[in-house]
């Protein structure tokens, strides 16, 4: 089996558009929420969303055809490939003319395409001028929109998919890359997952009563997870890249490693015992973290720091509890534990592999990023755990080993530990 | 419609859809150009091109035949046919 390594990392966030300011944003705990007029305008209770609102795609001009340029309109693909075309650059690898790359494959998943875009295409439909629609409309539209941008961009020939699983889809995306690589089937991978930025499906969450409807007056203060007034969570946008390969590639190219994937583990709940369309089985989710500890080879102590799940809803009790039986360690034995979610919202299928990103750099540079509005913690969660372990602070430390979990609806579940390379 | 000038109404089509350092490939075009082979251009760029030809010129051009246009001889004859037919 190869051990298999990130080389490259790229973000578009809420709190940062780019490694440099997310790291910065992440380190000094800068939340990237914003009130949004148009989600007033639509009547909806939660008013605040998580977006990328410095986002600029004049990049892509440098990258695409001036064809597609010029009808890009997905938000979903324009994040995914400024994120990956960021990642790819970070990993010191170059845009390699007419070759095509039989051992480098994607896999970038999201949940639903843009729809803002797909309104606009119904809209000419519906107004009769469906031969004015332009003919590219369908490769921005079909799920597997993004990863097709970016296996022609980067001429790959492995395996070029992209994997839907709600909010566990972007780690689960690292997941099945890394087992690619690990069982040989190639030798790099092109990891992540997007979100639009679309109002039509945050208001589909507000129907279900699940958005924080209490700080459209102070967006900042919105994403609450694990505080004791958490009332929903607030929804985001934006997409996560991460370049994977086999140990041998990345060292015979001399590249960076940020971090070693030592395990990966995927599986679901069944909707049975406790688990629903849109609840996690604590069975379920125990199983996926202790599977992937236990395929790791480490023993629970030696995790420094829980990127946790933790949305700001009821269910964030339950996950705190379900990290404590899993690693078998409460109280002031359980590990660190925070959730990128405080700062930039939930990034809904987009949200699992920012939050990679996020534990590989917070390892990478020696620093907890801290949990923002839980000036107040559930007593429920300090019944199981001591407060000392959820950072509110920035925190300069060093971590060796990160786990980070995503919970989506389906009741399916996706865990990684990441490692720091050690030759 | 002259085949020069028409050449010159579908070169001001392809434009948007050119790479900037390919433009000026437009300058020498002959019949036997190859729109993806000669000019860099995305084939279902083209199929943009021949649309909004349509809509310009007010003709119609079958899906069949579209997807046969790979030259700009063969795009000329396929739209100057259609605007005979409509005796432009």
């Amino acid at each position: 089996m190869n051990r298999v390594v990130i080389t490259g990392l790229g973000v578009v966030a809420p709190n940062g558009i780019n490694i440099p300011s997310f790291t910065h944003s992440i380190r000094n705990g800068l939340s990237g929420i914003h009130f949004i007029q148009q989600l007033k305008d639509y009547a909806m209770g939660c008013c605040v969303a998580g977006t990328p609102i410095d986002f600029d795609d004049s990049i892509l001009s440098k990258y695409l055809s001036p064809g597609a340029f010029k009808s890009l309109r997905s938000t979903t693909v324009k994040y995914a490939l400024a994120a990956v075309i960021e990642a790819w650059i970070n990993a010191g690898l170059t845009i390699s003319g007419n070759n095509v790359d039989p051992d480098t494959g994607c896999i970038f998943g999201n949940g639903v395409c843009d729809v803002n875009h797909m309104r606009y295409a119904i809209e000419k439909l519906e107004n009769l001028e469906v031969q004015k629609l332009g003919v590219r409309h369908i490769e921005q539209l079909m799920t597997s929109g993004s990863s097709a941008y970016i296996g022609g961009l980067f001429g790959l020939g492995n395996q070029v998919t992209a994997n839907s699983s709600a909010c566990s889809t972007g780690t689960e995306a690292v997941v099945m890359a890394y087992e690619k690589i690990k069982s040989g089937s190639a030798k790099r991978m092109v990891a992540g997952s997007c979100e639009a930025s679309s109002p039509y499906i945050w208001a589909v969450f507000d129907a279900m009563r699940v958005l924080n409807r209490n700080h459209n007056n102070d967006p900042s203060a919105a994403s609450r997870p694990m505080s004791i007034d958490s009332a929903g969570f607030v929804p985001g946008s934006g997409a996560g890249a991460l370049i994977l390969e086999d140990l041998a590639t990345a060292k015979q190219r001399d590249a960076i490693i940020y971090a070693e994937v030592i395990s990966g583990y995927v599986n679901s709940g069944g909707q049975r015992n406790g688990g629903s369309m849109t609840a996690p089985s604590a069975i379920g989710v125990k199983t996926c973290i202790e599977t992937t500890i236990a395929k790791s080879g480490i023993h629970p102590r030696e995790i420094d720091l829980i990127c946790g799940h933790l949305t700001g809803t009821a269910a964030d009790k339950m996950e705190i509890a379900n990290w404590a039986a899993a690693l078998d360690r409460r109280g002031e034995d359980f590990p660190f534990i925070n959730t990128l979610k405080s700062l930039t919202g939930h990034c809904i299928s987009a949200t699992g592999s920012i939050e990679c990103v996020a534990a590989i750099l917070q390892m990478h540079h020696d620093f907890i990023q801290p949990n923002i509005n839980c000036e107040k913690i559930q007593p429920d969660i300090l019944d199981i755990i001591s407060e000392k372990c959820i950072v509110r602070e920035p925190m300069n430390k060093s971590i060796t080993t990160v786990i980070k979990a995503n919970f989506g609806f389906g009741d399916v579940n996706s865990c990684i530990i990441f490692k720091k390379y050690n030759s | 419609m002259e085949r020069a000038q028409l050449l010159e109404e579908i070169k001001s089509l392809m434009g948007e859809y050119m790479h900037d350092e390919d433009k000026s490939k437009l300058a020498n075009i002959t019949d036997d150009t190859d729109f993806v082979n000669d000019l860099n251009m995305d084939s279902i760029d083209m199929v943009d091109v021949v649309i909004k030809a349509e809509n310009k010129f007010g003709i119609e051009i079958k899906n069949e035949t579209i997807a046969k246009l790979n030259t700009v001889g063969k795009c000329l004859d396929v739209m100057q046919e259609r605007l005979a037919e409509k005796g432009l």
